[in-house]
């Protein structure tokens, strides 16, 4: 395909969101006793994500990774760090600018069952966003709801029908019409197809990838699911209690992960061949995900670590956060004792 | 080109309905209006409908109360208007169904024709002023939430911490005594009702705004006030519909309340710049029951029930009309 071509251009031209050490905290209020603290749910994240290409961002349930994608949406109040978006940092703007920025960046949500306003009808959720930043009159307006109703392969007899006639899977298309509507270069896709059907994922995913190509839109896909990051993003990112571990090209991250915890996570992937399937070797990592509150000191991930116990606990993995760096051309780990 | 109003609502500078029909419009069926369809699922209830004409026949009453009763005002004390201690009669229907009040010949048809202007009006506005007011704060205070929340929930724990019924008695006996201003019932009702409504939209709004659809319409571009107004308000309506139905009812005996214990609305015969409701025929019935006139109390009574009824069971068909999933 064009991804090797387009990668290798895309290195020296600028990236369209780049997001730098972002950080976003909970405050933990409430209750008669101020606690203070702060669940930090986002802990320093750095990621480029160029023209027209996708980001896949996996990691476990409470990770970080939804928080991540609302954040660069300035859906939710951000801490720390910066997120420039085509060169400009859209953390300082004012929430009026941010609203206009939202034009070029929009969000497909996890549950296409309460992600549309179950009280308007189809015609009225897709236009919402163009009559809300006044693209046309209202001819110009339904046309363009016609259009994108063509585009997600949506009959123009669903204009006025309401959400609940639908069923998942074109409710997410109606979803994604809507988020297309104002042409944006940015989608950030939330877990668009973990509510749906295995074949209807199969129909949303091929969906989604030939309106990236047709329109030449990025998107940073959040999932938990491996499989359908590896199926759709060129490039992947793993996320471990608001940090990422690692991040790489998607073929690389698959074939030769470098962080233990991407190793695990990969080695959870069911094989479709029995044979093969009877042969896969499971890391199972022991306990849980740990509170974000009182992230581990170190590496977040060494009390769980299968290579930090194998190398008897080194004291740099129980004191000394590791940074993400590049441990080969466009492979960047955080591990002070990646494996390759 | 046709426009058909999508949201039913009024179009003030809002979302504009974007569906045109035109030759090219591909299906067959003519599309309903948005009314078209909440008239449709209004009247699939039955009971509904008839309440809907009951109120309809009650207000038609009270608009044309002096050519229902033949000129006989409620006023009117009259020799001939029934002989004391008799019940009332039917002669020359409809405008003479007559009785007698303690020592004063008056007309009971009169007096409740006429008192459902008052009667209506306080119910129907109050109930209307107090949701409103209610329904305003309680989506504020839900969807802001922290402190603006903090602010108006308190304020409405006092509201519900005063006894109801002895504030609204001082009220009313230091504006209303002797004004006998219906606006100003109206006004006591609804700035002292609202607490409920309120507590219910906050609770709803609490739920709504972490629904998916409140941050897609914000991912959109929305503003808070279009999110609050135009995609939560629809979804929450239900119970506010249902609760303001029941304030009608509650109203329109809390009025007879006041009449009762003499800070309402005052009437008296001979006294035409007093006004009839049933409530203060009601109260000044008390007195006819005890002497064995029991149409008295009977009739506003009946009103007063079939009124309340009615308003429960239209409110009942709003909240199917307006919601868009039930199947017609």
């Amino acid at each position: 395909m064009a991804d090797e071509t387009m990668l290798a251009t895309s290195m020296t031209t600028d990236a369209l969101l780049d997001v730098q050490d972002l950080k976003v905290y909970f405050p933990m209020t409430g209750g008669l006793l101020q606690r203070g603290g702060a669940v930090r749910a986002v802990d320093g994240v750095n990621f480029t994500i160029r023209r027209g290409e996708t980001l896949g961002l996996v990691g476990e349930s409470g990770c970080g990774k939804s928080t991540t994608g609302r954040a660069i949406l300035q859906l939710i109040p951000v801490t720390g760090g910066k997120v420039i978006f085509n060169g400009m940092d859209i953390t300082k703007l004012s929430p009026k600018a941010v609203r206009q920025k939202r034009a070029e960046m929009q969000m497909v949500f996890q549950d296409p069952f309460s992600s549309l306003d179950p009280r308007y009808t189809v015609a009225q959720i897709i236009g919402e966003p163009l009559v809300n930043f006044k693209r046309g009159n209202n001819r110009e307006i339904d046309q363009r709801i016609r259009e994108l109703l063509s585009t997600v392969g949506l009959p123009t007899n669903s204009l006025n029908r309401y959400p609940h006639e639908f069923s998942g899977g074109q409710r997410q298309r109606v979803g994604l019409a809507r988020a297309l509507a104002l042409n944006p270069s940015l989608l950030i896709a939330d877990e668009p197809v973990s509510a749906l059907d295995v074949s209807v994922q199969a129909q949303v995913l091929n969906l989604m990838e030939d309106l990236q190509q047709k329109l030449g839109l990025a998107y940073l896909f959040i999932s938990h699911n491996l499989s359908v990051v590896r199926h759709i993003s060129q490039r992947v990112a793993v996320m471990y209690l608001g940090r990422i571990v690692e991040i790489t090209a998607s073929r690389q991250l698959y074939a030769q992960p470098l962080h233990p915890y991407t190793k695990a996570l990969l080695s959870a992937i069911p094989m479709p061949d029995p044979v093969l399937e009877a042969t896969r070797q499971r890391i199972v990592l022991a306990g849980d995900l740990p509170s974000p509150v009182a992230p581990p000191s170190g590496c977040h991930f060494h009390p769980r670590c299968p290579r930090a116990q194998a190398l008897g606990n080194p004291e740099r993995c129980r004191q000394e956060s590791p940074t993400l760096t590049m441990a080969t051309l466009d492979h960047a780990v955080a591990c002070h004792f990646p494996e390759a | 080109m046709a426009t058909s109003n999508l949201s039913g609502m009024p179009e003030s500078g809002g979302f504009v309905p974007v569906v045109v029909m035109d030759q090219e419009q591909e299906s067959t069926l003519r599309q309903l209006s948005q009314l078209e369809l909440y008239w449709k699922r209004f009247r699939a209830h039955r009971l509904a409908l008839l309440g809907f004409f009951v109120i309809i026949a009650l207000i038609l009453m009270a608009i044309f109360a002096p050519f229902l009763t033949g000129g006989v005002t409620p006023y009117a004390i009259h020799p001939l208007l029934g002989a004391q201690g008799n019940p009332p009669t039917f002669d020359n229907f409809p405008w003479r169904i007559m009785g007698t009040t303690g020592e004063l010949n008056g007309s009971v048809w009169s007096q409740i024709a006429y008192g459902a202007r008052i009667s209506l009006f306080i119910g129907f506005a109050g109930a209307l002023t107090a949701s409103v007011i209610g329904t305003v704060l309680g989506a504020v205070s839900g969807y802001f939430g922290g402190w603006i929340d903090m602010l108006l929930m308190r304020i409405t724990d006092i509201f519900l911490a005063i006894p109801f019924l002895p504030l609204l008695i001082a009220i009313s006996a230091i504006y209303s005594s002797g004004n006998n201003n219906p606006i100003l019932v109206v006004a006591i009702f609804g700035f002292l009702g609202w607490t409920g409504i309120a507590r219910l939209v906050r609770a709803s709004y609490l739920t709504f705004r972490e629904q998916e659809f409140t941050e897609s319409a914000k991912a959109a571009g929305v503003n808070d006030w279009r999110i609050i107004f135009r995609h939560i308000l629809p979804n929450a309506l239900t119970p506010v519909i249902v609760a303001a139905t029941l304030a009608v009812a509650g109203y329109i005996v809390g009025e007879a309340t006041l009449d009762f214990l003499g800070v309402g609305i005052q009437f008296q015969m001979g006294n035409p710049t007093s006004f009839a409701t049933w409530g203060n025929i009601l109260a000044q019935s008390q007195g006819d029951i005890i002497i064995g006139d029991w149409w008295w109390p009977l009739f506003p009574g009946i009103l007063l029930v079939i009124t309340v009824l009615a308003a429960n069971f239209i409110g009942d068909g709003l909240r199917d009309a307006l919601d868009v999933r039930t199947r017609i």
